[in-house]
């Protein structure tokens, strides 16, 4: 068994391929479409932050006067840490030296416990440093991803064997839970972690279950869709819904799991996290390892504000919230490869944190690495 | 049509069939393939005068599927990802020299980590050398090497189960 073979069974698999030929206007129809996305916020936005809605936590009009009002007091997740240069900023500014590279680091989480958890790009190794940064444990994993709980006290991952583990803040090791259901030997993906004994998982396309120590249990809900994200109270997910002949990458929405029901739709936002007090969401568009179009939405999946990254050239890399007014962003200019770390205001302005400074091609690799 | 435009069309009729192969081993699916191409061509189009250097335009392009590819994974894309190692109809399963060799080779590929399989396609398919790949990729020989030898073993341990 050598090398040849897969030379040789590549280039078979391969050789029957075939697809209807792209001709120049249809690729320059979607370029011109790329083009647009990345200058949307150019174009609209003249500070930093534009505030598009005035009154971004009222739940005003919108398109299901029963969605829900949020609770009185709801839990105020923690902000985001940042890595960059080997050290860790915390969101209460204290610094740790962490021995790894931001280039070798696809994800990052932070416990309560002060542990911190990353995923390392080239072995799918989820790595664990204690509070002072240094390497406690390593374990194997499927693919190089981590889902964090919302108050960041759990983390899960799929392990090499394919079943998933779960690590809990104030614990020493994962708990081992049943392998996530799938055909073959794929592997499943961790939706969302509701607590350290509760999971969401699903096949990477549709939600379709929970998983707890007790083992895997189909979830009911009215309609196919994905969970992107829980609200810190837990009380609304993000998801995203199918994709089908109108919409090609699906519409989004906020599900409510008590009353089983898709409670606000958009086919123009997808939000992608909660802010820390679960009044707003952070939107955007994942192309070539960065993010296009970042929007701040309400509760009713209208924008409420808009990231200028500041240039046509600009681009926000990472992104993730500071604090309940606050998002962090990773800016580079994929010309020049110069970064800059940025604090947008939700109520407009901005505020440059670090840089510019050059460093890594965007596209290949994030100077600033966001907690999860 | 400009220069520049008729020079890319050229570019896109020579190239875009192997590309397509080549997409299609990244996603393990024609529609995503197909749909993947689309993209990365485009891209390459808007960063046309960028890539004064002819000569590298498909060291460009592949860079440019290999890290769509990973951030459709990676962000809001992969939530409409199906991760899954049915064979697609699409693709004709060859049986006559096979043996299953084929088959369990696929199964590899496909449930390698994406930059895993990137690595493999790379060096495999497009038969780029390690430091090519590694280029390609933003990451080391070393990681190159390793992430092939890995592979290779998974498929002779696999081979080895079946035959037990």
């Amino acid at each position: 068994m050598t090398e040849e073979t897969f030379v040789r069974e590549l280039e078979r698999r391969a050789d029957d391929v075939h697809g209807v030929p792209l001709t120049f206007e249809t690729v320059r129809g979607r370029a011109v479409r790329i083009r647009r996305r990345r200058r949307v916020a150019t174009a609209a936005a003249v500070a930093a932050v534009v505030a598009v809605v005035v009154a971004p936590f009222a739940l005003t009009g919108g398109t299901d006067q029963s969605a829900p009002d949020p609770a009185p007091a709801p839990p105020v997740a923690p902000g985001t840490s940042v890595l960059h240069e080997r050290v860790l900023t915390l969101p209460d500014g204290e610094t740790i030296d962490l021995p790894v590279d931001n280039a070798d680091v696809s994800e990052l989480g932070v416990l309560t416990d002060g542990r911190i958890v990353a995923t390392l790009t080239d072995s799918a190794t989820i790595r664990v440093f204690g509070p002072d940064g240094a390497v406690q444990a390593s374990y194997p994993s499927a693919y190089a991803s981590i889902t964090m709980s919302a108050a960041d006290d759990a983390v899960a991952w799929v392990g090499e064997d394919l079943r998933v583990q779960v690590l809990a803040s104030g614990v020493a090791e994962p708990v081992v839970l049943d392998g996530i259901p799938m055909p073959g030997e794929a592997a499943g993906v961790i939706d969302a972690v509701l607590d350290a004994d509760h999971l969401l998982v699903g096949d990477g396309t549709t939600t379709t279950g929970t998983l707890t120590t007790d083992g895997y249990t189909e979830l009911a809900t009215p309609e196919p869709f994905r969970v992107v994200d829980v609200s810190p109270d837990g009380a609304l997910w993000a998801v995203t819904t199918l994709p089908d002949e109108t919409q090609q990458y699906g519409c989004t929405g906020l599900y409510d799991p008590e009353a089983r029901k898709i409670v606000t739709r958009s086919c123009d936002v997808y939000p992608l996290g909660f802010s820390p007090d679960g009044r707003l969401l952070l939107s955007g568009f994942f192309e070539n390892n960065m993010v296009g179009d970042v929007s701040i939405v309400d509760l009713d999946l209208e924008r409420v504000a808009t990231l200028d990254p500041g240039g046509a050239t600009t681009a926000v890399s990472r992104f993730g919230w500071s604090d309940p007014g606050h998002v962090l962003a990773g800016l580079a200019n994929w010309q020049t490869s110069d970064w800059t770390l940025t604090r947008f205001d939700v109520d407009g302005g901005s505020e440059a944190l670090a840089g510019r400074s050059s460093g890594l091609d965007p596209e290949l690799a994030a100077e600033y690495v966001m907690s999860e | 049509m400009t220069d520049r435009d008729a020079e890319f069309t050229a570019y896109l009729q020579a190239r875009q069939a192997r590309l397509l192969r080549t997409a299609y081993l990244l996603t393990g699916d024609q529609h995503q393939a197909e749909d993947l191409l689309q993209t990365s061509l485009a891209k390459l189009y808007l960063a046309w005068d960028r890539v004064r250097d002819r000569e590298s335009v498909d060291a460009y392009v592949r860079r440019i599927m290999v890290n769509e590819n990973s951030s459709r994974w990676r962000g809001g894309w992969r939530r409409r990802e199906v991760a899954t190692d049915r064979v697609p109809d699409a693709v004709p399963v060859h049986d006559v020299y096979d043996e299953g060799v084929g088959a369990e080779v696929w199964r590899v590929v496909q449930t390698l980590p994406r930059r895993a399989r990137a690595v493999v396609v790379l060096r495999y398919y497009e038969q780029l050398t390690e430091a090519e790949t590694a280029e390609v990729l933003g990451i080391s020989v070393g990681t190159v090497k390793s992430q092939c030898s890995r592979a290779i073993a998974q498929l002779r341990t696999r081979i080895g189960e079946e035959e037990r």
